[in-house]
């Protein structure tokens, strides 16, 4: 049995901040924003909205766009997030599988990742549906990002934006989970965390580590793949900023134009920027390889290889 | 020793969003159009190109090409 990826759900709060407006206030301008940022608006969920709305939202709007998926059938629920409901306890899984009513024989835990969590969330759902032998399951992401970031902050206020991914794991998929690579180096930590209830970054720093760290990890999952550059179809990386995109793309020649860049109305949603940009790729028969690269909070990172089923 | 050509090639090879030229040495980045993002990626550049570490403290006064080309000299 081989747990692969079969779809993914998305919910994106209609509400947004207008980026524009906010450079504004902070001296900064237009062009920056739309060139080195990339987010015109960055999307803000409501104040009532809980983390587990954001996650039973994007779950339901996976239901509506699968025939195929049935949430009494779900197994295993494991939620991608840093800004749990309330405080963190009890694990908001455990909540999203009582709001959607989900079977209650269910495994339901929570990740504590950033925005390496998408790829690390894949890895440990497959293997945990391998080893219990369970057919269908649900990684969501959701790290709403505006609890905790500072509006006046210019380092943080114009980056972020709110959404959430669900993603169904199953036999039968459409995508196979194939080489992956991880890191982790906890010295830079004061780099990107959370104090106070409030968001501190060294912009420097994380764009360093992300410029230097992720390119070579990439290289090594394709080499462990014996596959090159030209092999792959698409580059799904973490939406940081259009800046640390191109940074990373401009170490891969001719492969730069083959990096997707999409948070023009989102902003950086964490955990959930690379199952947002593969949303539309999963069904498409066209892509046969994609290489998946999340990288942030701990510092940790980790990239992987996707490839169509045969 | 490092000289003000080989910054402006730095620069000019890090992708930022404008061309630096050779007599722009004395202005600040900021009055030549260079971002703080496009100075994240140049002080990449100039790390692995010169194996110099840029701490926090010490970009904080890197602001022109000349001073930069001071600090690699010292």
């Amino acid at each position: 049995m081989s747990i692969g990826l079969k779809s993914i759900g998305s919910y994106i709060p209609a509400a947004s901040i207008d980026n524009i407006k906010q450079a504004n206030k902070f001296g900064e301008t237009e062009e920056f924003i739309k060139s080195k940022i990339g987010a015109v608006t960055l999307a803000r969920k409501d104040d009532r909205e809980e983390t587990s709305d954001l996650a039973v939202k994007a779950i339901k709007a996976l239901d509506e766009e699968n025939e195929a998926f049935s949430l009494l059938a779900i197994e295993a629920l494991v939620v991608v997030t840093q800004n749990p409901d309330g405080s963190g306890l009890p694990h908001t899984s455990a909540i999203v599988q009582n709001k959607l009513g989900l079977p209650t024989n269910i495994a339901a835990f929570d990740v504590s990742l950033g925005c390496s969590g998408y790829v690390y969330g894949l890895y440990i759902l497959k293997g945990f549906m391998e080893a219990s032998g369970l057919k269908n399951g649900l990684l969501v992401t959701v790290d709403p990002y505006s609890k905790i970031v500072d509006p006046d902050d210019r380092v943080t206020a114009l980056l972020f934006g709110d959404a959430a991914t669900a993603s169904w794991l199953g036999e039968d998929s459409e995508l196979n989970i194939k080489t992956v690579k991880y890191g982790t180096d906890g010295s830079g930590a004061e780099h990107l965390t959370s104090f106070n209830g409030r968001l501190h970054m060294n912009g420097r720093q994380v764009f360093n580590f992300a410029a230097l760290r992720v390119p070579p990890q990439i290289k090594s999952v394709l080499s462990n793949s014996n596959l090159e550059l030209s092999d792959i179809d698409l580059f799904c990386i973490h939406q940081g900023s259009n800046a640390i995109v191109d940074a990373i793309s401009r170490r891969f020649g001719d492969s730069a134009d083959k990096f997707l860049k999409d948070i023009e109305h989102t902003g950086n949603t964490i955990s959930s920027s690379i199952p947002l940009l593969l949303k539309d790729q999963v069904h498409d028969n066209k892509v046969q390889n994609i290489l998946i690269s999340g990288f942030g909070v701990g510092l940790s990172w980790a990239s992987a290889l996707l490839s169509r089923s045969l | 020793m490092f000289d003000v050509e080989f910054v402006v090639d730095i620069i000019n090879k890090s992708g930022s969003s404008v061309e630096v030229k050779l007599d722009d040495q004395a202005k600040k980045f900021s009055q030549i159009g260079l971002d703080s993002l496009d100075m994240f990626n140049v002080f990449i550049e100039l790390q692995d190109a010169t194996g110099k570490e840029f701490s926090d403290d010490i970009v904080e006064n890197l602001v022109s090409i000349s001073t930069i080309v001071e600090f690699l000299n010292s």
